[in-house]
């Protein structure tokens, strides 16, 4: 039962690279906007589907429609944040919630249209290649998936941390209405956010491509890893987003083997709750406290 | 005559007359008490499952299957509200989301007791004992009278003391608070409440439909349908989840009879967001707000 823990752990490790990946965006929207977006999960599946047409129609890798996919969502949240975010920035909360469902129905509906119901995978030279180090072996893709993570997650801090806008987001992540009196202007920085944010989601949809079935729903179950990684590493936080993100990889990839494959998804959801219940900010969070409580 | 009331219609009717009354029980929760439960379907599929196996197993009339529906969700309730009353807005119907999804999980796993995705067919043994009518207009008036009492209690509410602490902790909880209302006590009992309610409509749906499965009774989807008449009708308002669901159920029922699932639910999300970003106060609120004027 123990020699296969080595094996585990990287399996695990690898897999959480991608559910931080997928949880950056949300918590990078949430923490400049203060707007739980529950329509992320559709764009990671719209990029998917970005990444599967390229693939199948022109023969582009995955990895490379990443430049060609993320441009164009990235324009798509611009517009969404135009119509539907901005207007709904300081209405109550059950509006900000349905508005981004019904965006989320939205989106997954005009896939299941136009593309109909079937699962979809696109199968590249690396798909079932696997590298062996001692006895554990790596899959080629979530190896590569793994390393794109976190290098998007380290452009991303480093735009955060250097450059002017991004020390602006980090201003509003604070305080906004302070950030707004110190001269920032938080209207484009909100799209730029929103847009950021959904442009994250895109570069995850399309490196998940090789490893994962396209269809409609496929971001429903994503989104809900995601939420559960955002409030781990705490709201609005990047790095919480990817150390939250390996750990639950982990957690479910031992909980799936030592324990039963049914738990693996409820294991998640308790330590959600578990984590709401005992430190709602999360492990590295600071913004929305007064949402979740705390202050 | 007979074509305005063949089954077909007379199925509409009490679908929307029961989507109204849960709409109505969540109404409760999120219009007055600005509880936005995303988590209404467990209460639902518990109390579906419970009078199915009760029935089913174990051959105990479903009445007393949905006393202890009542019990079992009620009970839920309270253990759901422990972790999550302490959040507010969004991360409340975050955690809230959770429980559908555990119970559509549990009910796929635990086959002894739920026959698992293979679902639980009701055998047909029509009687009033049973719960079980060969005419669909028994199920019309019964589910017409659990709207009508949905209303009754939220009209109650609106009137009364409740209603306004509810609403007082709705606007300002801190405030509320502080001027002695026992905010945690308020928020419990309307959750209670609108859980009882909900389990007796997934009671009605077990005894009508004869039929049960995980997805169909748990699905985040139902918890979605149930919010959306409220927000359609006008959150917050008593007639708002009728007048929600008079609008949404036929239309649905037209919808699903010329397309198929996509084009459906995206005219289905369409008129959602359309409402959020155009008449966030509903058809009631709105017509209320123009009459005014």
């Amino acid at each position: 039962m123990l020699d296969i823990l080595p094996q585990l752990l990287v399996s695990g490790l690898l897999i959480g690279g991608v559910y931080g990946l997928l949880s950056i965006g949300l918590t990078l929207i949430f923490g400049v906007l203060r707007i739980v977006n529950f329509a992320q999960g559709e764009f990671i599946m719209l990029a998917m589907f970005g990444a599967f047409w390229l693939y199948t129609l022109w023969g582009i890798d995955p990895y490379l429609s990443i430049l060609i996919v993320t441009p164009v969502v990235f324009i798509l949240g611009l517009l969404v944040e135009r119509v539907v975010i901005k207007p709904i920035l300081h209405a109550p909360h059950a509006m900000q919630i349905f508005a981004t469902f019904g965006l989320s129905v939205i989106l997954q509906n005009i896939a299941l249209t136009f593309w109909g119901p079937d699962y979809r995978s696109v199968q590249t030279g690396y798909s079932a290649q696997s590298f062996v180090v001692g006895n554990v072996a790596i899959s080629a893709s979530s190896l590569y998936a793994f390393v794109v993570a976190f290098l998007m997650a380290g452009v991303l801090i480093a735009f955060l941390q250097f450059s002017r806008d991004g020390k602006a987001l980090r201003a509003m992540v604070q305080n906004r209405y302070a950030a707004s009196l110190m001269g920032v202007n938080t209207e484009r920085l909100n799209r730029l956010a929103f847009g950021a944010g959904v442009a994250c989601a895109a570069v995850a949809g399309c490196i998940l491509t090789p490893m994962f079935y396209t269809f409609p729903t496929a971001g429903v179950d994503l989104i809900i890893t995601a939420f559960v990684v955002v409030v781990l590493g705490g709201l609005g936080s990047v790095a919480g987003a990817m150390v939250g993100g390996l750990i639950i990889g982990v957690t479910q990839t031992l909980t799936g083997f030592y324990v039963s494959v049914e738990l693996k998804d409820v294991i998640a959801l308790v330590l959600f709750i578990l984590i709401l219940l005992i430190r709602p900010q999360g492990l590295f969070g600071r913004a929305g406290m007064e949402e979740v409580g705390t202050k | 005559m007979s074509a305005v009331f063949n089954d077909y219609y007379l199925n509409i009717a009490v679908m929307t007359c029961l989507w109204a009354a849960l709409s109505g029980a969540w109404n409760l929760m999120a219009g007055y008490g600005g509880l936005v439960s995303l988590g209404q379907s467990a209460f639902f599929g518990i109390g579906a499952y419970i009078t199915a196996i009760a029935f089913t197993k174990y051959g105990v009339s479903p009445w007393l299957g949905l006393i202890a529906g009542i019990f079992v969700t009620t009970g839920l309730a309270v253990a759901i509200s422990w972790p999550c009353f302490r959040l507010r807005g969004a991360f409340f119907s975050l955690a809230t989301l959770v429980f559908p999804i555990a119970m559509e999980i549990v009910a796929n796993n635990w086959s002894d007791l739920t026959r698992g995705p293979s679902g639980i067919a009701i055998p047909f043994q029509p009687s009033l004992s049973t719960f079980i009518f060969g005419s669909r207009w028994a199920y019309l008036i019964a589910a017409f009278a659990l709207m009508v009492s949905v209303y009754a209690i939220t009209r109650w509410m609106h009137r009364g003391r409740l209603g306004l602490y509810l609403i007082a902790v709705r606007d300002d909880e801190a405030t509320a608070a502080s001027m002695g209302i026992k905010t945690v006590r308020i928020k419990l009992i309307v959750t209670m409440i609108s859980a009882a309610l909900t389990a007796v409509g997934g009671f009605f749906y077990a005894q009508y439909i004869l039929f049960l499965d995980p997805p169909s009774v748990f699905s985040i989807n139902i918890s979605v349908q149930i919010a959306l008449l409220s927000i359609i009708g006008g959150l917050g308002t008593p007639l708002g989840p009728i007048v929600g669901s008079l609008v949404m159920t036929p239309l649905d029922g037209v919808l699903s009879q010329f397309f198929g699932g996509g084009p459906r639910l995206l005219i289905y999300g369409a008129v959602l967001l359309a409402t959020v970003l155009l008449a966030p106060k509903g058809i009631v609120g709105t017509l209320k707000a123009w009459r005014r004027t």
